[in-house]
């Protein structure tokens, strides 16, 4: 029925590790200004396909954001008004 | 010895003599257990995240020690049984501290800030800023991202399974 091709649309990305570019960044559950980037509007964790860090930094990334979260530096969820 | 860090959120109406009696009681228990602390952040009121009983705002303060495990036991066990302390997380940053060899390098670094006071803090903050709106422009590229694809997922998975539904009929049709 539907013999429309599947086009995979290259996935627009950053390429880069943005903590791996930039050394001097340190991620850090006391910093919730820069764990933000890495969240959605609805508070949930950007997936690594998306923001484009190292599966290391990632790993890294998900516990400073689980911690901040714990001690209410950053939404578990935002609620939709 | 390893070194830690106790962040604590305080009930926001506290008074601030309580907070300095809380503090000092607190550093008291960690030297007690002869740990050492290196400092003591008072981050002042903040908006949390979300309510905390019924608060929506909480006063944060971070204890950074070198101490044994034994501590964290007491430690949190105190948390638990004070009022005001509304949230409280332990975290280790390091095992196997050197206490004096980390006195010593903390009094290199201090002479190394009073040789060169101030120029390359400002330098480094400036760095930061750039590196911030930086990335603030790449996060709105992930959100623009973000709302194409889901459209794209949307569109695509009911046509997958048309494909592998109309492929199996026809097998059983010969069946029959």
């Amino acid at each position: 029925m539907n013999n429309r091709p599947q086009k995979r649309r290259p996935f627009p990305r950053s390429k880069v590790c943005r903590f791996c570019a930039d050394s001097g960044l340190r991620m850090d559950y006391k910093d919730p200004s820069l764990l933000r980037i890495f969240v959605t509007e609805r508070g949930k964790i950007v997936p690594r396909r998306i923001s484009g860090n190292c599966a290391k930094h990632q790993r890294q990334l998900t516990t400073a954001i689980k911690r901040a979260r714990n001690i209410a530096l950053l939404p578990f969820t935002v609620p939709r008004r | 010895m390893r070194r830690y860090e106790a962040l604590i959120v305080l009930d926001p109406d506290m008074p601030d003599d309580d907070v300095k009696a809380l503090n000092e009681r607190l550093s008291g228990i960690i030297k007690d257990h002869a740990g050492e602390i290196i400092k003591i952040e008072d981050w002042g009121t903040r908006k949390l995240a979300y309510l905390v009983r019924k608060k929506d705002k909480g006063r944060y303060i971070l204890f950074d020690f070198v101490s044994g495990p034994q501590l964290i036991n007491e430690l949190e066990r105190q948390f638990k049984i004070t009022e005001d302390v509304m949230k409280y997380l332990t975290v280790k940053l390091d095992d196997e501290v050197d206490l004096e060899a980390f006195k010593a390098k903390a009094e290199k670094e201090a002479v190394v800030t009073e040789a060169s006071p101030e120029a390359p803090t400002e330098e480094a903050k400036t760095e930061t800023a750039e590196a911030l709106t930086d990335v603030v422009v790449q996060e709105t590229e992930v959100t623009e991202v973000l709302a194409q694809p889901s459209d794209e997922l949307v569109a695509e998975e009911p046509a997958s399974t048309e494909n592998t539904t109309s492929s199996e009929s026809p097998t059983k049709e010969e069946g029959v």
